[in-house]
């Protein structure tokens, strides 16, 4: 039986972060969310399970929000990638915006995740029900602010959406 | 609109949204919502997290854990560690001796308590599945896990031991054999003459209850980075944690190193609830580790581990019974809880039941009681704090005996509550226990949540749903919790080894800004905001533009033995904020009217001027007087130049804010699901500083009540192997199982707090799982079911309401 040494291979990938293109020699195992930290030092993706459910960690990748944890950095290779560092570059995102006004942030970890999922939504103009909003975070983990304040800010943004 | 715009508010604070931004003074900027300082930078992802700091040369460190939950520790082979790619180091007990570096210190210590503390890396045994053996470094994060594999344990196994009330059972098998039983350390919570009480009652209720194990689940792991400077001695860690100062001094204590040559920093922390209190074994190896290979070292906690290390918490088992008579008045309580320990005792010892029991009689005028507290060890994680710290179990007791109570005497729920009510003007009322309460008015929160939820039409509105099949509760519940921890003297006498207050520094320099320093820390709670809003309505100043707030950094923030623990930094911290910042205003003040030659007593102080009351064109800006202060020249007879003062707040008392929490819910006889139709809180928390950040702490202390109720369970099979490790078995609440959280404020200022703040942050964590536990009771009525053991899953439910009335629930 032939075995391969993940660890010892490695190969390179140049994925657009940001609208900057980031290229690195990497193991094929490592996670896209530690290409994203550690390679191109974007340090506003968080990890707070690396497995897929808590959310910290989402990006958009070609614009869709994904889980950087649950992607190698090899198979983001050639695509682009947004991180929370992209939001509002010279001067805050409505989204973010919205997140101050209606206390949406508590200790902050969670957060640009929760950006990163709800952005499009934005972006997209969609109108939501409140019901339809906490459907939309339901892939978000929030310890802090049992979600009152996030919801608040996703129906604020939205609102500003349209106006 | 805000969030909270929507919310009903009665005694709103007088500083209401709308005010302009220019209107400060006095009383004008406490209780004011004006949006967190912090959250720009936690936006856009630039506020630095331990897992965010990245030094030259730094390495990382992977934790060799136990696979085993009982057993004793042969040997550990790391040659084959050692030998792989890009390791440093490998560190076991042995070193850890041979350097001299001491054990974990237990802070919260009782008479004949058998631990006191705790080696940091397994020595001969090993208590649970996760306990820290061994400690690899390498020079990335994946090649330390890598090679962390490859140490090889040899254990043989001993039996293991789950279950806390087995565990003080004769021949159960004993985890510190020197103890020669597993009983950590005991307690009595006893007032008044019980026994005689329950000689003449008319009713008793006896029940059994137990509450599972949880865990408080910052989503922002635990973590530490260190490094040391071989030239200066100097080592500075950074450590997600609630108590830098005490993670410093314990660092000092156990290694032996000098107090002014460490420096610990809390950088942006990710949720605390208590999991970050204790200092940790990791923090302690990563300093250890930085000064012995002369490298920064990191260490980053995954989930899994987290699972497996941190302070799990609530697991409780209550055998009680409550006395009254025909009327539904409350004669006394009294009963017995076993705490799980886990393998050892934690920082905090059995202080859990102790300050959950010592509130237990709430709200109720009841003078008798006795709880005999039984902290037993198991082969299962350390328990220690998570916000409310014994007070939700012993709430969740209490409140449902009392609906027992009613359900028994055939009286309304409410009627038997407001029988029992202290009354306002028996305050300030001593408990049972010798606890003075500070005010309050229980029945008029009750009475709004009430109201607010529509109890009284909510009868007919069951009574309709049950004929047409459908299963509607409501449950109410009123506490009131000691908060701030009280006097530091009086918590050393109860044997917790820290003192309790807190001291603030304030520096103004000429351009007639502040500096607000704290050695408190924050995990999310808006400390920055909320303080930095203290000093200024005392200075004049704008929040925003002209106070910086500096926590967390023990090199540059006065010593804080207690931290961001038991609902203080709002109230001690802020207390101490608001005393300092009045001696910087009288200096102000007394500078002022010297410099334009006007009785000190008409000089006011707003609007960032300093100026004759009554005449403002005879006014200097606090920018001019702090230039005076600062130059020096030109001052007062007596006065010494410099606007720098630090005053220490050591709280005279506690403080007992409280609260009613109401909630309707529907159950779905088919699947057990439970959805809370609305959730109503009415809190008293004396003077709100910011009120949306009021509002969100006690919105996220419900969301992680809810989840405690509903959801969450950490689960052990016989072999004490944890089964809930991630995210997919350990269910956290999102935001679909939240509803919306309806907030009414009562503001009784604390009379002997400066600034009247009443301590908060535990509170919303308290009620829950009492209000939902009684929701339940209520739903299933029908089915003569009682509610006693947590979580209320839709397992659980399905089952009682199928089997109808075994008491599964
Ligand atoms: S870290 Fe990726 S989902 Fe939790
Ligand atoms: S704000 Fe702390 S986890 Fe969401």
């Amino acid at each position: 039986m032939s075995t391969v040494d993940l660890a010892s291979s490695t190969r390179r990938v140049r994925i657009e972060i940001n609208e900057r293109a980031v290229e690195a020699e990497v193991e094929p195992r490592l996670l896209l969310a530690d290409f994203i930290r550690e390679r191109a030092g974007l340090r506003g993706t968080h990890l707070g399970c690396e497995h897929g459910v808590c959310g910290a960690c989402t990006v958009q990748l070609d614009g869709e929000p994904v889980r950087s944890c649950l992607m190698l950095a090899v198979q983001a290779d050639g695509r682009s990638v947004r991180t929370v560092e992209s939001l509002g570059r010279g001067g805050l995102h409505p989204l973010q915006r919205a997140f101050i006004e209606c206390h949406g942030v508590q200790c902050g970890f969670c957060t640009p995740g929760i950006l990163m999922s709800i952005e499009p939504l934005v972006q997209e103009g969609r109108t939501l029900t409140r019901e339809e909003i906490r459907h939309a975070l339901s892939g978000n983990l929030c310890r802090c602010t049992g979600y009152q304040g996030i919801i608040a800010a996703v129906e604020l943004a939205l609102s500003w959406a349209h106006t | 609109m805000t969030w909270t715009a929507r919310l009903q508010g009665e005694a709103q604070p007088q500083a209401a949204d709308e005010q302009p931004s220019l209107h400060l003074g006095p009383g004008r900027v406490i209780g004011r919502r004006i949006q967190r300082l912090e959250d720009p930078r936690l936006l856009t992802g630039q506020a630095p997290f331990v897992a965010d700091v990245n030094l030259p040369g730094m390495v990382h460190a992977a934790i060799v854990r136990s696979p085993a939950a009982h057993g004793y520790l042969r040997t550990i082979d790391a040659a084959e560690a050692l030998g792989s790619p890009g390791v440093q180091a490998v560190l076991t007990a042995k070193d850890l001796d041979e350097l001299g570096v001491g054990e974990m210190p237990v802070h919260w210590l009782r008479p004949g308590q058998r631990n006191v503390s705790n080696p940091i890396l397994a020595t001969d045994k090993v208590y649970y599945v996760g306990q820290p053996v061994a400690v690899v470094v390498a020079d990335d994060a994946y090649a330390a896990e890598d090679a962390a594999e490859l140490v090889s344990l040899e254990i043989d196994p001993l039996p293991a031991m789950v279950n806390a009330e087995e565990a003080l059972q004769p021949g159960a098998t004993i985890l510190h054999e020197e103890w020669e039983t597993n009983l950590l350390a005991e307690h009595i919570a006893s007032g008044g003459d019980v026994d005689r009480q329950f000689e003449h009652a008319e009713v008793v209720i006896a029940e059994r209850f137990q509450i599972q194990r949880q865990a408080g689940m910052p989503i922002e792991t635990r973590g530490a980075a260190a490094t040391y400077d071989p030239l200066t001695g100097e080592l500075t860690l950074w450590v997600s944690t609630q108590m830098p100062h005490l993670v410093k001094t314990d660092i000092c204590q156990v290694c032996g190193w000098p107090g002014h040559k460490v420096r610990v920093i809390a950088p942006a922390v990710g949720g605390g609830f208590g999991v970050k209190e204790p200092p940790y074994p990791e923090e302690i190896v990563v300093c250890v580790l930085a000064k012995q290979l002369a490298r920064p070292v990191k260490w980053v906690e995954d989930r899994r581990e987290h699972f497996l290390a941190s302070v799990q918490a609530r697991e409780m088992t209550w055998d009680v019974e409550l006395a009254a008579d025909g009327n539904g008045r409350i004669l006394g309580l009294r009963g017995r809880v076993i705490y799980d320990v886990g393998g050892h005792a934690s920082a905090q010892g059995i202080g859990v039941p102790i300050v959950g029991t010592g509130m237990m009689l709430g709200p109720y005028d009841v003078q008798h009681m006795r709880v005999h507290i039984l902290g037993a060890v198991t082969n299962k994680v350390p328990a220690g704090a998570y916000r409310g710290f014994g007070r939700p179990q012993a709430t969740f007791v209490m409140e449902r005996l009392v609906d027992e109570l009613a359900a028994r005497l055939n009286l309304d729920r409410a009627a038997v509550r407001q029988r029992n009510f202290i009354a306002p003007h028996a305050q300030p009322y001593r408990n049972a226990l010798g606890h003075v309460y500070d005010g309050g008015d229980y029945g008029r929160t009750l009475d709004r949540a009430l109201r607010q939820i529509g109890y009284d039409v909510f009868a007919a509105r069951q009574a309709e749903a049950r004929a047409q099949g459908r299963l509607l509760g409501i449950g109410f519940v009123t506490f009131v919790m000691e908060a701030g921890l009280g006097p530091s003297e009086q918590i050393v006498r109860g044997g917790h080894m820290t003192g309790t207050y807190e001291t603030v520094l304030i520096r103004m320099d000429p351009s007639g800004k502040a500096v607000v320093y704290c050695g408190s820390s924050s995990q999310g709670q808006g400390h920055e905001t909320t303080l930095a809003q203290v000093c200024a309505d005392r200075l004049g100043l704008d929040p925003e533009r002209d106070v910086v707030v500096v926590l967390g950094d023990t090199a540059t923030t006065p010593y804080s033995p207690a931290s961001a623990i038991g609902s203080r930094v709002g109230m001690v911290g802020g207390a101490a904020t608001f005393l300092a910042a009045d001696r910087i205003r009288e200096k102000l003040v007394k500078l002022t009217a010297h410099l334009l030659e006007a009785n000190v007593g008409d000089i006011e102080i707003s609007e960032g001027l300093a100026y004759v009351q009554g005449s403002k064109d005879r006014a200097l800006t606090i920018q001019e007087v702090a230039t005076a202060a600062c130059l020096g020249s030109n001052l007062p007879d007596g006065m010494l130049p410099g606007l720098e003062v630090s005053e220490t707040f050591d709280p005279p008392v506690s403080t007992f804010p409280y609260a009613t929490h109401a909630a309707t819910v529907e159950i779905d006889p088919d699947t057990g699901g439970l959805t809370i139709l609305r959730y109503v809180v009415v809190q008293d928390c004396g003077t709100m500083i910011n009120p949306s950040v009021v509002e969100g702490q006690i919105a996220g202390g419900v969301a992680q009540g809810i989840g405690g109720a509903l959801l969450e369970q950490l689960v052990y099979n016989s072999d004490g192997q944890p089964l809930t490790t991630s995210f997919m078995d350990y269910l956290l609440p999102t935001a679909v199982e939240i509803p919306d959280i309806e907030i009414v404020h009562l503001q009784t200022p604390a009379p002997d707090i400066p600034g009247g703040m009443k301590g908060l942050g535990e509170a919303g964590t308290v009620a829950p799982a009492a209000v939902l536990g009684n929701a339940v009771a209520d739903a299933l009525a029908p089915f003569g079911i009682r509610v006693t053991t947590l979580p209320l899953d839709p397992d659980r439910l399905w089952r009682a309401i199928n089997r109808r009335g075994d008491g599964a629930s």
